[in-house]
């Protein structure tokens, strides 16, 4: 009994230790970005709100902001649709050669990201895309596409084969039944998908970095640039921005689909 | 109502005049073949308006691909199927009117049960007004009143059941099927469903055709059982002539539970057979027309048709001796094994039906056990199964 309590002990003291230091990061930038001092330090050297309304007043921040909203945005919009499809059709149909299709949309994933920008940097360049900022948004559909086909995968494997049987049955032809049946029924895949889809552009560097040029830079490289040269509370600030995008992502992740499905499904 | 489909058919004829002298269903030489498979193999069958046909069959016997083909989703590769009169080949599912319960409902999760009966509906273009009547109406059919609102994942495994039931009977459809919509529930629920499907097709008069391998439901349910296996179809009537009138050995396992006894014909009669079994000469009924002497047969007794007697029994009995070998208890009756040495030590089952009246006997006893010669149903042998010639079948065909 009592070794049974030391185990116990020690178990709940591994599992604190862990909790603490996946937060360890996260909590030391919150802490340090509302210092009142000039260069980032922990602990803080007093409390202000002064480098946020930096970060606000710094013009280059704000249009790196914008400018990766609207990568992540041009990133959301192409994978919907691609993933979507996608994912139904490597569910639902008995595709030839399914697996074959299967690695292939895999393939992103098992080729380093800075192989994948490297052909972008030269297929952009061959196009003429170099330097718009579009692309982007195109380059990070292709890297993360099998996230958004695994949001919705796990979505249409859960559903019953004959869902789109029985719309037929009931009455409703093919496009009828997949507007009024097979989509609905899969949107919570869909939103999945398409939330993660959108983070993951939002906070992408490597290929990005690779892509951007002074006047197209997003905000991860424009960080980046920046801890090069001196890193500055405002730097901090910038992180908690991001901090928040996320717990914004997995509010509407709940609120949308439910985190417990969300969860289940991985 | 009576349970013969062939009734029901006859009294439906009469009331509609002419025109339903016309069966509601007519299957013609329909063929399925899947590569080399021949999934189903000329099947050919009619269906009275009204009536209640059970497909019955062992998993792979092609109940389920020629339910598919009569609602649409598998396009036979011969024969022809009507519905109504009317030829279906060229007609796509959503052409036709089939209501169809799927085996795991297919019921659309996004949707509450009220949208999900209501779907039907919509597809046809119906007024507002009668939709929502309408689906008001059969969520009473199907005593689901005030669960309308509530979404699929609310409602317990029978309420989604009557969900399904309701939106495949909402639009009224010339035909009801049921690919084993049941098979996934609890024993208790799914003796409920049963009646209450029969109720509501009852209520509703519509014309059912049900898949299953259960034969418990297949009998509580049907005017009439088709039996089918590899494909063909074995056998098809009212439940009462399927149980006690099989026409070959198959149907005679599949139902019941049934002693299998190999043995050699001696001598043909009228209708009935003396054949040899081990070191015995019996008498039995001919079920399969044609045996001569010197065929190879299997002669087939029903576990409740035998019976332990304590005296010598009187004419029209036959009895052997037997040492019991087991008892299985299961609740409202025994189920008793025993080696026949005189039948070439072949394993009978039989059953007590009221062990509370008799004494149980024990394992090692020996006992007389009696049938009625006119009990014994003589098959020809079937090549495919005579390695199992001898054990009694599996009375419950269920997973």
């Amino acid at each position: 009994m009592r070794r049974g309590r030391g185990l116990e002990r020690l178990i709940l003291a591994v599992v604190a230790f862990d909790l603490l230091f996946l937060a360890l990061p996260t909590l030391v930038i919150v802490v340090a970005s509302f210092t009142a001092g000039r260069i980032v330090a922990f602990p803080p050297e007093g409390f202000s709100l002064r480098w946020y309304q930096a970060i606000l007043e710094k013009r280059a921040f704000v249009d790196a902001f914008l400018r990766s909203a609207y990568v992540a945005t041009v990133c959301t919009l192409i994978s919907l649709p691609a993933g979507t499809l996608a994912a139904i059709a490597l569910a639902r149909w008995r595709l030839r050669h399914a697996l074959a299709w299967q690695l292939y949309l895999l393939l992103p994933f098992t080729i380093p990201l800075v192989v994948s920008g490297l052909g972008m940097i030269l297929l952009f360049g061959r196009l003429g895309m170099l330097g718009m900022l579009w692309p982007v948004g195109l380059a990070l559909t292709v890297i993360n596409l099998p996230f958004m086909i695994w949001g919705v995968a796990a979505c249409v494997n859960r559903l019953d084969p004959d869902l789109e049987a029985a719309a037929a049955n009931l009455g409703a032809p093919p496009l009828h039944a997949f507007v009024t049946v097979t989509l609905p029924a899969v949107m919570p895949g869909i939103v999945t998908g398409g939330l993660l889809m959108f983070i993951l552009a939002f906070n992408e560097f490597i290929v990005s970095l690779m892509l951007v040029d002074a006047r197209t830079v997003t905000l991860p490289v424009l960080m980046y640039n920046s801890i090069r040269s001196t890193i500055t509370p405002d730097l901090a600030a910038l992180s908690v921005v991001y901090i928040l995008i996320a717990a914004v992502t997995v509010w509407l992740l709940d609120r949308l689909v439910g985190l417990e499905t969300f969860l289940r499904a991985r | 109502m009576p349970r013969e489909g062939k009734e029901v058919g006859v009294t439906v004829a009469k009331a509609q005049g002419g025109d339903a002298a016309e069966p509601m269903v007519r299957v013609e030489k329909v063929s399925k073949r899947f590569d080399s498979v021949l999934a189903v193999a000329e099947v050919d069958f009619t269906l009275e308006k009204g009536a209640f046909l059970t497909i019955l069959g062992p998993s792979g016997c092609g109940k389920t691909t020629l339910l598919r083909m009569i609602a649409g989703f598998i396009e036979p590769t011969a024969g022809e199927i009507w519905i109504h009169g009317r030829p279906v080949g060229d007609l796509p599912p959503y052409r036709r009117s089939i209501g169809m319960v799927f085996q795991k409902l297919a019921l659309f999760p996004h949707m509450t049960a009220a949208q999900n009966i209501a779907y039907p509906l919509r597809m046809r273009g119906f007024p507002r007004d009668e939709i929502g009547e309408r689906v008001a109406r059969y969520l009473r059919l199907v005593r689901l009143e005030g669960l309308g609102e509530r979404r699929i994942h609310e409602l317990s495994g029978g309420q989604q059941q009557r969900v399904a039931i309701a939106r495949a009977l909402v639009f009224e459809p010339d035909l009801l099927l049921l690919d084993e919509p049941l098979a996934a529930l609890d024993r208790k629920l799914r003796q409920e469903m049963q009646l209450e499907f029969r109720r509501i097709q009852r209520e509703l008069g519509v014309t059912t055709i049900n898949v299953t391998h259960d034969q418990r439901e297949a009998l509580v349910m049907s005017d009439r059982i088709m039996v089918m296996d590899a494909g063909r179809v074995q056998q098809m009537a009212v439940p009462e002539t399927l149980y006690h009138r099989p026409e070959n050995r198959f149907v005679a396992g599949f139902l019941g539970l049934t002693n299998f006894l190999p043995g050699v014909v001696a001598e043909v009669g009228a209708g009935r057979a003396r054949i040899r079994i081990g070191e015995r000469l019996v008498e039995g009924r001919m079920a399969d027309p044609g045996i001569a002497a010197g065929t190879a047969v299997e002669a087939a007794v029903r576990a409740e048709r035998l019976r332990i007697f304590d005296e010598e029994p009187g004419a029209g009995w036959e009895t052997l001796e037997a040492e019991i070998l087991e008892v299985v208890f299961e609740g409202e009756r025994l189920v008793y094994s025993a080696r026949a040495e005189t039948f070439g030590d072949v394993v009978l089952r039989f059953v007590d039906a009221d062990p509370l009246r008799h004494r149980t006997h024990r394992p090692g006893e020996r006992v007389r056990l009696g049938w009625r010669s006119s009990d014994l149903m003589i098959f020809r042998a079937d090549p495919d199964t005579t390695r199992t010639a001898g054990q009694p079948e599996r009375e419950d065909n269920e997973p």
